[in-house]
């Protein structure tokens, strides 16, 4: 049976139509209904097969193959047995995921709603970041590191020093200039095989690059590298120059307005209470 | 005939200048490349395409070069595309 749904993820309205069983359950909690004038990103999940015109290929992995034209984004599935591919408008904030089968493969339909709705938000000035992330004297910090570098432990040894914070999101955190011109991250359905997340919107305090050392010590890098490093470590598309111009546009707003610190950390306490120190003197 | 590969994207960042690899370029792991002033420009004539010696005659007039300094450009203007060649930049 086909239905719609309304999200509200970081003061953006998302509509999900489809069959019911393609809707994911951890997006419940972000559930909600939209004014009936407010702008939404809408995303209908269609039964079919995607095809390509020529369209001008941008990238292609093991999974997929993204074209692109003057007014869409194709993706096109290659490996999935649940999506053949989605189709995504770069004017109106409009997209449509096919669907070959839809029962119990909720996870992969989450990941294409994900895609999707990421490549909106940075049209909307919001970036999503790389990262474990907590909630700290009322600001969410977020530790940011490629994958295997030791974010989740990181933020597990504050927890184990009894430092007072609440986890934000295990995985990613979505980070913007807010109406006020100040910096605030929001929580999203999304948390990699974390399962740490919230639906929350709270002042950005910052960002802590980590770095595996021998020993825990805490910088701040240069403006450059404090760009850089965020750009390094966006999840929001960099599939063609529009795409990298507006993420490196989002760090350098955003780097104005944050602490940024780079982190030489072991796997021992001490690193926590580095990080720790290091915030409580900014 | 010299040219930038496709797929990135010159932008100056707080003051330095960085070529960001884009699309098939980040799915390959190609690396951002900081160019100072006078890489950026060579940057943007091979974004058009452009023969070494006209490279060099752009620049000449550019930096006001003497006869004396042509050598000195050319040896500047081959090192640089060389490490553009070694990674995976340039076209020929």
């Amino acid at each position: 049976m086909s239905m719609k749904k309304v999200y509200r993820i970081a003061e953006v309205y998302l509509e999900i139509e489809g069959d019911e069983s393609c809707f994911c359950d951890t997006m419940c909690e972000f559930e909600t209904e939209a004014p009936a004038d407010a702008e939404k990103v809408r995303i209908v999940l269609a039964a079919g097969e995607v095809t390509v015109p020529v369209q001008e290929e941008l990238l292609h992995t093991e999974e997929m193959t993204i074209y692109g034209t003057e007014e869409e984004y194709l993706m096109r599935y290659r490996r999935s047995e649940v999506i053949a591919g989605c189709r995504i408008q770069k004017q109106e904030e409009s997209a449509v995921i096919y669907i070959k089968q839809t029962v119990g493969n909720d996870e992969e339909i989450s990941g294409a709603i994900r895609n999707i709705f990421f490549y909106y938000l940075q049209k909307r000035g919001k970036m999503v970041v790389h990262s474990a992330s907590i909630l700290y004297k009322g600001k969410v910090w977020l530790f940011s590191a490629p994958s295997g570098t030791g974010k989740t432990s990181h933020v597990a040894m504050w927890k184990e020093c009894g430092y007072p914070v609440e986890d934000f999101n295990g995985d990613m955190a979505i980070c913007y200039i807010d109406e006020k011109g100040q910096a605030a991250a929001a929580g999203l359905p999304w948390c990699g095989t974390s399962g740490i997340y919230r639906n929350m919107i709270a002042p950005l305090g910052g960002v802590i690059f980590l770095k595996r050392g021998n020993n825990n010590s805490v910088r701040k890098p240069n403006v450059f590298e404090g760009i850089m490093q965020l750009t390094a470590r966006s999840l929001t598309p960099n599939w063609d120059e529009a795409c990298v111009k507006r993420n490196v546009q989002l760090a350098e707003e955003l780097a104005e307005k944050i602490s940024v610190g780079v982190l030489s950390c072991t796997y021992e306490e001490k690193a926590a209470e580095v990080s720790k120190q290091f915030i409580d003197g900014l | 005939m010299y040219r930038l590969k496709e797929g990135y994207l010159l932008k100056e960042v707080a003051g330095e200048y960085v070529l960001f690899p884009t699309g098939q370029s980040v799915v390959e792991g190609k690396n951002i490349v900081r160019v100072n002033e006078a890489g950026k420009y060579i940057v943007e004539r091979l974004q058009e395409g452009i023969e070494f010696n006209a490279l060099i005659n752009v620049q000449a007039k550019k930096y006001e070069a003497t006869q004396e300094d042509i050598p000195k450009l050319v040896a500047d203007t081959d090192f640089f595309l060389s490490k553009l060649r070694l990674q995976g930049l340039l076209i020929e």
